[in-house]
């Protein structure tokens, strides 16, 4: 059975500013992403562009000062989903 | 039929969850999820689009209710049973551009491909839509906030 081994030293900073820091971050972000997603970096690249546009909340996830990911979220509000609503 | 006891609340969409392949599988992602949960006020329910049972499963460490259910016989039981998870995938569906008359699938949501090898969607093989076309992937929805979550 594979153990799982805790990991210390995480930290998770959040920022509304997600293009601001792709603007300043991009080459390490597309790093990481690649390596999550098994692909070349060069192919990633375009993909991570659209995402970061499209998200408004960003967390950046560091062990020790080294970044090992990322996550994008949005927060539809209540009135998003009105416009569906089942009658 | 009413949706009123959760419209009005906020739907967290999981964009993408990105960890280096060193630190996959020794719960970060769910960190990520606890930490954006508690920092967002009023979440009560979430979304994603995967090809990957991983971040299906993440979903249950927030929710009590998940669609796909992978752990059933029929995964897609709630879709039958329960209208607001039909609902939710609707809006769902609408925020990442899908048709709706496929969900829960979206169909050629990973155009260029966002996974490469190995492809997560082998462990989906009881959604073959999914499974047996790289560029589908399946809308999960998450309601039933945990308590303390």
């Amino acid at each position: 059975m594979e153990t799982i081994k805790p990991i210390h030293n995480i930290t998770i900073r959040r920022t509304h500013d997600v293009l601001g820091y792709y603007a300043t971050h991009a080459e390490e972000l597309t790093s990481v992403g690649a390596d999550a997603f098994g692909r070349q970096t060069a192919d990633f690249e375009p993909h991570l562009a659209e995402r970061f546009k499209k998200a408004s909340l960003l967390q950046v996830v560091r062990h020790k000062r080294d970044v090992i990911g990322y996550a994008l979220y949005n927060v539809l509000q209540g009135h998003h989903w009105r416009q569906t609503a089942v009658r | 039929m009413s949706c009123r006891g959760i419209i009005g609340g906020k739907l967290l969409s999981v964009e993408e969850q990105a960890i280096r392949k060193e630190f996959q599988h020794r719960g970060l992602g769910v960190l990520s999820l606890y930490d954006v949960l508690q920092a967002e006020e009023g979440v009560q329910a979430a979304a994603l689009v995967t090809r990957s049972s991983t971040a299906v499963r993440l979903l249950g460490n927030g929710f009590g209710t998940v669609s796909p259910d992978l752990a059933a016989i029929e995964p897609l039981h709630h879709r039958k049973h329960n209208q607001l998870v039909r609902h939710l995938t609707a809006v769902y569906a609408k925020h990442v551009g899908a048709t709706p008359r496929h969900a829960p699938y979206v169909h050629d949501y990973y155009e260029d491909g966002l996974y490469g090898d190995p492809d997560p969607a082998v462990q989906l093989g009881c959604l073959p839509e999914v499974t047996n076309y790289p560029r589908n992937g399946v809308i999960a929805v998450a309601l039933d906030r945990l308590p303390g979550v």
